[in-house]
């Protein structure tokens, strides 16, 4: 009994040598690149590389994954119609050719209207437990027709969009076919806008790949920007950009330069009357990041660059700075050891994604 | 054997004193450990953070608001819930962690009907 014990211990010292290495050349000094692998930052007492893999998401048991369904998801969201003048889609805002944003610094609305928050990318929006740069949809389903009723946005109504709907033919048929019995209803257009989104996946990034298993997916600078990304005395960032889809679903003040403004945005504490809720914002998922350019909820940011500089520096208006913002100092080849890594996070879009949480 | 180990376990149960209980809540995760939490009038709860992160426990529940503020880890922090309630509870930074405390006058009594009720 003992003796065998001892075998398997020493079994498993064998096993852990190589990664106790790994570590011991880690902690001696500078990291040679090619020393970077998945074994040995299971090694360090970071995030895991294992933990950002990302599952297929999910579709609630109250909108179970229909191929129908989401065709005319698709359809609806690309369509003008669902404006109040007709003349914008969701796809304006949220154009698959930029990042599935707008490239815009804020959204531009109805009658080209400058917003006061930029444009959330929908990727992987699935992953998502609470939504809109304020928290103030719960999912999906109940954000859908927000901004299509938004004055400032799509200025429709509820009444008016149904009724042209209806007045559609080709889309009489396309719901009866998807909710047969049921048809255009309000719900069902939620539901099928919603669906939709939940396709709309990147999970397949060189970083992806890597954290699959392919030591090559990436290059050594994202290897070094990744150590540097969740260590909590380098970038930290992984304290709120958590794995596996890269947030905390949780809002934060990051100290951007507007906070300092006269009637800054208050951002989340419109939903929460709490003080570190002033000025706190979602904090955003980061893959397919590279595509939508320009940053931060005011897109003050123009580039990574610029957006791993002002964590660097500690931010600007600091007077309610998120707790959890702690950033050690950062070299300008760490810095760009960062950039590089954020760039390897986009994907394609796609895939399979018909996983329901339990079929009905 | 059976009727006998039910016998010391209710003795020991009447056995406690009638005094303020202390209950203990972990943040870990970006989770409460305990989706809901039932205690007696005048107990004390216990807030304390395992996380690497700093959290905000808070509650906006009329009467029984309470805001625990900037939570760093590896802190304890105490509440006195003094009515009776239902308390949610959530962090404002991460507002998918919450959790209700149901805060009761005699929550012994209130057990002793359950279970009638569910023996009839």
């Amino acid at each position: 009994m003992c003796a065998t014990r001892k075998s398997r211990m020493q079994a498993r010292a064998r096993k852990c040598l190589p990664m106790m290495f790994g570590a011991v050349i880690f902690l001696s000094g500078p990291v040679a690149a090619q020393d970077i692998t998945a074994a040995s930052i299971e090694a360090m007492d970071f995030v895991p590389l294992s933990s950002w893999k990302l599952p297929e998401p999910r579709h609630p048991k109250t909108n179970p994954y229909r191929k129908e369904r989401v065709e005319l998801g698709k359809k609806l969201f690309f369509d003008p119609l669902l404006s109040g003048n007709g003349k914008m889609s969701c796809a304006t805002c949220h154009n698959p050719n930029a990042g599935w944003s707008d490239g815009l610094a804020t959204a531009r609305g109805h009658e080209g209207k400058v917003l006061a928050r930029a444009t959330p990318t929908i990727v992987n929006v699935a992953y998502n437990t609470i939504l809109m740069w304020d928290g103030r949809a719960p999912n999906l389903e109940k954000q859908a027709l927000g901004p299509v009723t938004n004055p400032d946005e799509m200025a429709n109504t509820r009444r008016n969009l149904l009724k042209t709907l209806r007045a559609q033919p080709e889309y009489v048929a396309a719901f009866e076919k998807a909710y047969p019995g049921i048809g255009i209803t309000r719900s069902t257009v939620e539901r099928s806008l919603a669906m939709y989104q939940r396709t709309i996946v990147s999970r397949n990034s060189p970083f992806d790949r890597w954290v699959a298993g392919d030591e090559k997916a990436v290059s050594a600078n994202v290897k070094r920007g990744y150590l540097l990304f969740v260590n909590p005395d380098k970038g930290n960032c992984a304290i709120c950009h958590q794995p596996p889809s890269f947030t905390d679903n949780g809002f934060h003040n990051i100290g951007l330069a507007s906070y300092g403004s006269k009637n800054p945005d208050q951002g989340r504490y419109k939903q929460r009357k709490v003080p570190v809720a002033r000025g706190a914002f979602k904090t955003p998922q980061l893959r397919n990041i590279s595509e939508t350019a320009p940053y931060f909820h005011d897109g003050s940011a123009r580039t990574l660059e610029d957006v791993v500089r002002h964590y660097a520096k500690g931010g600007v208006a600091t007077s309610n700075l998120s707790p959890n913002m702690r950033i050690g100092k950062l070299t300008d080849q760490e810095i760009a050891d960062l950039v590089a890594f954020l760039k390897s996070l986009t994907g394609r879009i796609g895939g399979k994604n018909k996983t329901t949480v339990a079929s009905q | 054997m059976r009727c006998k180990a039910i016998v010391v376990i209710v003795a020991l149960f009447l056995a406690v004193p009638a005094m303020a209980a202390e209950h203990t809540v972990i943040q870990k995760n970006l989770k409460f450990d305990q989706p809901m939490l039932t205690i007696k009038k005048g107990d004390k709860v216990f807030f304390v953070n395992k996380d690497g992160v700093t959290h905000n426990v808070f509650s906006a529940t009329p009467n029984s608001e309470f805001n625990l503020g900037k939570f760093n880890p590896g802190s304890r922090k105490l509440v006195e819930l003094g009515e009776v309630a239902v308390v949610d509870v959530e962090c404002s930074i991460h507002p998918g962690m919450n959790m209700t405390i149901f805060i009761l006058q005699n929550w012994r009594k209130k057990l002793d009907k359950a279970v009638s009720m569910v023996t009839e």
